[in-house]
């Protein structure tokens, strides 16, 4: 008579035996239940005190906390895309990422702090939580003049609409991505995250602009409603790629509790600024190690002299060239009502891979 | 060694980390990659600009960016005057392809043509009003190539007319609906007779009498009521029969431009009337769209 395995031992054995990418698949046949904040929070058991109460408190909020988590990833992914380390969603590799103090531990850190504000201050505007809704904003001044508005004489205009309440996102984002802090102790690199997530934090806080809506008689704008938005998630991920090229190398102070700038004459980094401990390797070459993929196999470009250019990023090893077919949907018709009917055209693409 | 925070950190990325990599085709479909896409829902019987326009659904937000289908009331219920005026056969497929746009898995915009077509037909009536062609509907920004809407039978068929066209707020069918689409549509009402007409550069300058009556208040002013002027905007030559007879009592509607009140529609005031009568009553009870409630 055989024992039958219990269903815990067999997934444990299914995910021991799986590769990556079968496990990614396994999580996505089951991604409804990986959004159920309940489901997030059991699974997470070891989060640190104040994300714990957090997630037993506002579990809502934490649904909201992971979709920022996401929207971080997916935008660190489209920055990184043409470089040699491109934000790699492989799980062991990014997490070598994450247990360094490089330059790209500091975006990750600044991108996901970033997402969490803008995810969850989206979900006040969007009243899909409770604890928030729109920013008041009725006893603000006038809306700064706007030149695309043409002449404002005899324009009525009022705070109105929905205004993003940033404050309330950049409060959950520094509760959950800062809990360590609550401790009061700090070494080198909590220091140094902390201040990554705060840049991040910042980058969404510190630009937010005014929006206006026309909606006096067909169109015209005699009547006007402006309220406080959000900067787009991509204008976010530009300006902290900005900073991740430009950002301070520190180290610890004597004291164990300050970050001072490693090199003479060098301003000491702002509030906004990113910063980082260690020389980042050069991500030519896997190593598991340092979370580097290697750059084998990526596309190129080979008439391009920046970072993605075949001789930088295949780093020097030279590439190849392919050609591939593809069929793709051509001379597109949108026929009344209300039908798109294409042809199929092959194209030829031209593609140059790192040796 | 390793730091609490980034433990838990890469906790919750690893969490999400595979539908990431699932879905690492970057889809940017819609103008800002997080705000909600698009629903498709049906298109209320009380969004009275796109009834029988030919599709049944549309999508929310429009591409006008009015996000709640109360917006889109308000915002589409100055334009229904306009088709009732008849200006170009494209004109409810132009405004209702931007207002309520056809369900597609991408946003279907109308072509060049079409906007160009209803916008040489429609301006000058529009003009009539005081309304220039409005920016949110600029020609320009249209595509020209056939993935877009266009009138189903593109035949130009420009009928001649014989008579020289009726001002535009005189040219009314004595029709319930279309009185309060245009009462809606005007910033305010008043029964009254007419004093004066007369020409002034290319408008009419009408004159009105003493006794008032009040039936839409709206911008207006009390004080600027006792001495109201009303322009009819380049009707100096059109024909307006209305105008002709000052023994009538009217219903006149208007609105303020600049510092020109332009009268922008003007019904007799006839009790004999069925039609009229029963406007009259339902006027008491009728609410327009209003913009306070789409953004409160």
């Amino acid at each position: 008579m055989t024992i039958p395995l219990s269903r815990t031992q067999l997934a444990l054995f299914f995910i021991l035996l799986c590769p990556v990418n079968i496990i990614g698949l396994w999580w996505a046949v089951g991604s409804p239940l990986v959004m159920d904040p309940n489901s997030i929070c059991r699974k997470t058991k070891r989060l640190a005190g104040k994300q714990a109460e957090l997630c037993q408190t506002q579990p809502e909020i934490v649904n909201e906390v992971a979709k920022g988590a996401k929207l971080g990833v997916r935008e660190c992914q489209y920055q990184f895309r043409f470089r040699r380390w491109n934000c790699t969603s492989q799980n062991k590799y990014f997490g070598k990422i994450l247990q360094q103090d490089i330059r790209e531990t500091a975006f990750v850190y600044a991108i996901t702090a970033a997402g969490v504000t803008h995810a969850v201050t989206q979900a006040c505007s969007m009243g899909e939580l409770l604890q928030c809704g729109c920013e008041a904003t009725r006893s603000r001044g006038p809306p700064p003049r706007l030149a695309s508005m043409g002449p404002t004489e005899g324009v009525k205009w009022e705070w109105g609409g929905c205004g993003d309440d940033v404050e309330f996102g950049y409060e959950k984002s520094k509760q959950f991505m800062d809990a360590r802090r609550r401790k009061g102790k700090s070494d080198i690199r909590t220091l140094i995250d902390l201040h990554n997530n705060e840049a991040g934090r910042l980058a969404v806080k510190n630009y937010m602009r005014t929006e206006c809506k026309c909606h006096g008689l067909s169109g015209s704008c005699t009547l006007r409603t402006c309220w406080k938005k959000m900067p787009h998630f991509r204008e976010v991920g530009d300006r902290l790629l900005e900073r991740f090229n430009g950002a301070s190398k520190v180290m610890g102070g004597n004291d164990g509790k300050t970050l001072i700038p490693v090199g003479q004459n060098i301003k000491p980094p702002d509030k906004q600024d990113l910063i980082y401990s260690a020389e980042s390797p050069d991500f030519c070459l896997p190593n598991r190690k340092t979370g580097s993929l290697g750059t084998r196999g990526r596309t190129c470009n080979s008439t391009a002299l920046d970072v993605s250019g075949c001789d930088l990023l295949c780093c020097e090893r030279g590439h190849r060239d392919e050609t591939v077919v593809l069929e793709e949907n051509c001379l597109c018709r949108f026929h009344w009502c209300c039908v798109v009917q294409c042809k199929k055209c092959l194209v030829r693409k031209e593609l140059s891979l790192c040796q | 060694m390793k730091s609490l925070a980034s433990l838990s950190l890469w906790r919750i990325i690893i969490l999400i980390l595979p539908l990431v990599s699932l879905g690492q085709t970057f889809e940017y479909g819609w103008p800002d990659n997080y705000d909600k896409p698009p629903q498709c829902v049906d298109i209320p019987v009380d969004l009275r600009l796109c009834q029988g326009v030919g599709y049944h659904q549309m999508l929310l937000p429009n591409l006008l960016e009015h996000e709640s289908m109360a917006e889109v009331k308000q915002q589409a219920g100055s334009w229904v005057p306009l088709l009732h005026k008849n200006c170009d056969p494209g004109t409810q497929l132009l405004l209702c392809s931007l207002f309520a746009p056809v369900c597609m898995e991408r946003p279907i915009y109308p072509c060049r043509r079409l906007c160009e077509n209803v916008r040489d037909g429609c301006s000058p009536i529009m003009a009539a009003f005081g309304f220039p062609w409005p920016h949110i509907l600029t020609c320009d920004k249209f595509p020209q190539d056939d993935m877009c809407i266009n009138t189903p039978n593109d035949t130009s068929t420009s009928e001649p007319n014989g008579h020289p066209p009726v001002c535009p707020p005189c040219d009314n069918e004595m029709k319930m609906d279309v009185i309060l689409d245009h009462m809606c549509a005007s910033e305010f009402a008043i029964k009254t007779k007419i004093q004066e007409v007369k020409r002034e550069n290319m408008d009419r300058k009408v004159t009105l009498q003493k006794k008032k009556r009040t039936i839409k208040m709206g911008t207006l002013k009390k004080k600027d009521l006792k001495k109201l002027t009303l322009y009819l905007k380049n009707g100096a030559d059109c024909p307006c029969t209305q105008l002709d007879n000052t023994r009538n009592t009217y219903l006149i509607m208007g609105r303020k431009v600049d510092k020109q009140y332009l009268l922008t529609g003007i019904h007799k005031w006839d009790k004999s009337n069925r039609e009229f009568k029963k406007t009259m009553k339902k006027l008491k009870s009728h609410k327009c769209p209003a913009y306070e409630n789409v953004f409160k």
